[in-house]
């Protein structure tokens, strides 16, 4: 075996599982740039998604005006002082994130507004937004923020799941990932959900074998959507509030 | 892989919820149904081989209050031994905090179902005074359920009835509580000489609360289910004072509830005796609870002399009310003198010829 497979070896099967991330909320205060980095990409990983979702929401941004927004936005967070106005104590970094969010799209809107006056920078696409707010009903603060919360609750659900899938294949679980697929990630609109006695019959596995595997992936996926959710909460408190609002069956 | 859609959120988001084992004991197998505080699963007991039902509270809902709301009803439940109601085997809590109980897998039909079935009206008065045997064994031991209503009674195969959801249920225990603190206070009042003993060390009695008082807090706050004054239970089934929030709701109020229940259970049915069971159900269910029945027991003492076609108290009956009833009931031995009687006036009639 040459130290290359070893290494293999090393990074996949024999890891601990799962790996419990350090709070890139804390990590953004850290003073070596890489763990920084680091950090700014756990960030942009939860949440490129759901901002990009709510600057097409609030702001009516176009496709491109949205993504601009978001990358600038990210970029902005490696700045020293991204997150001196937020305290813990105070409340969730998701909404802090989504107000300084907020906050950034308004100055870049200003911005380009005076650049536009001044004869030039980003008229035509601010135009087009401008277009879009007078074509859309303005949506609710509220209705909003559930939005951003259901966005962003989509997105480390999606994370999970690649966890999870990974780590099937890892384990030379890919029937369990392949039950865990059909029952759990059925689409509604599809038509009805399978049962365990027709995934069986699909996947040529007994009734119980079937339950058993989901059993196993929903385990896993709860302990990933843990690790998830660790990595951009500030601290335990904050964990423990969102892990109860995200699977807790209370409505999305 | 691709979006995750709204439905696919939701599902996981509720599948995620459930535990898949809890603790080394128990396998949680499918949802039985979802109620206020919690949802209840079916799960196979492997220490005893046997399938159970485990009510666990909604993590959303994880808080003291709703924490104590649940393992109260378990103690509530647990300390009522009958075979009509259904037994609490076991409680904890699951790693993320959330308590739970463990307790008897019902079977069988739901109240409302048998309500809609066709079973015959000797079989739905048998289930009704099973139901008033479970009820006044909890009021004997001073718990009056409050939230008795068609889907939270079952009705098993051979007949046997099991009420459930004592989750709102209240201890009349808050009056002996109350007369609990009462001893004691005057027990601390007995040794106030000791107590008032001038010390340098100890606060003197008037920086230190009553000790009485302390202990009612306790126990106040351990006793009620619900914020004081909050409506508890459901409309259409429950009493009018419990409706209005009353605070001193008592047995009375089951036996309210009990009277809507025969009500839907009887509904109009050719072989009851409809004025009869309309008095029944009127003293049940008066609005003004000193006009009720003041106990189940007596409640269901009139059910069975209806069911005898005995003369019930909550109804005076007119002479050929009576002499009707009576016909009804004696109706063998009167056709047996009729035959008799018959028979006599052929045999006088042939005798002659
Ligand atoms: N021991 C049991 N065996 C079988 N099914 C049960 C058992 N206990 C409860 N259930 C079912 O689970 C469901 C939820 O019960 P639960 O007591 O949580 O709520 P509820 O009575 O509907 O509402 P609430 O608690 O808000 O009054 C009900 O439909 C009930 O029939």
């Amino acid at each position: 075996m040459s130290a290359r497979d070893h290494d293999t070896e090393l990074g996949g099967r024999g890891r601990a599982f799962p790996p419990t991330r350090a709070s890139a909320v804390r990590e953004l205060r850290a003073d070596a740039p890489d763990r920084r980095r680091a950090a700014q990409e756990a960030l942009v990983r939860a949440y490129w998604k759901p901002c990009f979702a709510h600057a097409r929401a609030k702001w009516s941004a176009s496709n491109e005006d949205a993504k601009e927004f978001v990358q600038g936005f990210f970029t902005r967070l490696l700045t020293p002082d991204a997150l001196a106005g937020f305290d813990p104590a105070r409340g969730r970094f998701r909404t802090f994130l989504r107000a300084a969010f907020d906050h950034h799209v308004q100055h870049e809107r200003e911005a380009a507004a005076r650049d536009k006056r001044g004869g030039g920078r980003a008229a035509a696409s601010f135009d087009l937004a401008a277009h879009d707010v007078a074509d859309r009903a303005p949506t609710p603060e509220e209705e909003l923020d559930a939005r951003f919360r259901r966005e962003w609750a989509r997105r480390l659900f999606e994370l999970a799941i690649e966890g999870l899938e990974a780590r099937c294949a890892e384990l030379d679980k890919r029937a369990a990932f392949e039950v865990f697929t059909r029952y759990d990630l059925h689409d509604a609109e599809r038509g009805p959900r399978p049962s365990y006695a027709q995934i069986g019959a699909e996947l040529a596995l007994p009734e119980t074998q079937v339950t058993n595997h989901l059993h196993w992936a929903r385990k896993e996926l709860r302990a990933l959507v843990y690790a998830e959710l660790r990595a951009i909460t500030a601290d335990e408190h904050e964990l423990a509030e969102e892990a109860r609002w995200l699977l807790g069956g209370a409505d999305a | 892989m691709s979006e995750l859609s709204d439905s696919a959120l939701r599902h996981l988001r509720g599948a995620l919820e459930r535990p898949e084992t809890i603790g080394e004991r128990y396998d949680v197998a499918e949802e039985l149904g979802r109620g206020g505080m919690g949802a209840v699963f079916r799960a196979y007991d492997r220490e005893l081989d046997r399938d159970v039902a485990i009510k666990v509270l909604a993590r959303a809902e994880l808080d003291p209050r709703a924490t104590e709301r649940l393992q109260r009803e378990a103690r509530i439940a647990a300390r009522l031994e009958h075979p009509g109601i259904v037994p609490v085997y076991d409680v904890g809590a699951l790693d993320d905090g959330r308590p739970y109980y463990v307790m008897k897998l019902v079977a069988g039909a739901r109240l409302d179902e048998l309500i809609a079935s066709e079973r015959a009206s000797d079989e739905r008065i048998d289930v009704f005074l099973k139901l008033c045997d479970a009820v006044a064994y909890a009021h004997a031991r001073g718990v009056v359920h409050r939230d008795l209503k068609p889907e939270n009674v079952r009705v098993g195969a051979f007949g046997e009835v099991q009420v459930l959801d004592f989750g709102v249920a209240k201890e009349l225990g808050a009056a002996r509580a109350e007369g609990r603190e009462q001893a004691v206070s005057i027990a601390s009042t007995g040794s106030t000489a000791h107590e008032h003993a001038p010390s340098s060390s100890t606060p003197g009695p008037s920086s230190t609360p009553p000790r009485s008082s302390s202990l009612a807090r306790a126990q106040t706050s351990a006793v009620p289910a619900t914020r004081a004054g909050a409506v508890v239970g459901t409309p259409g089934w429950m009493a009018p004072e419990q409706e209005r929030g009353e605070p001193d709701v008592d047995a009375r109020a089951d036996v309210y509830a009990l009277g809507r229940l025969l009500h839907a259970l009887m509904g109009p049915n050719p072989r009851v005796p409809a004025r009869r069971l309309a008095a029944i159900v009127a003293r049940a269910t008066a609005d003004a609870r000193d006009a009720r029945y003041p106990t189940v027991e007596a409640l269901a003492a009139d059910v069975r002399r209806l069911r005898a076609g005995e003369a019930v108290s909550a109804h005076q009956e007119s002479f050929l009310e009576r002499a009707l009833r009576v016909a009804e009931r004696h109706q063998t031995a009167i056709a047996i003198v009729l035959a008799y009687l018959a028979l006599r006036i052929l045999f006088v009639f042939y005798g002659r010829s």
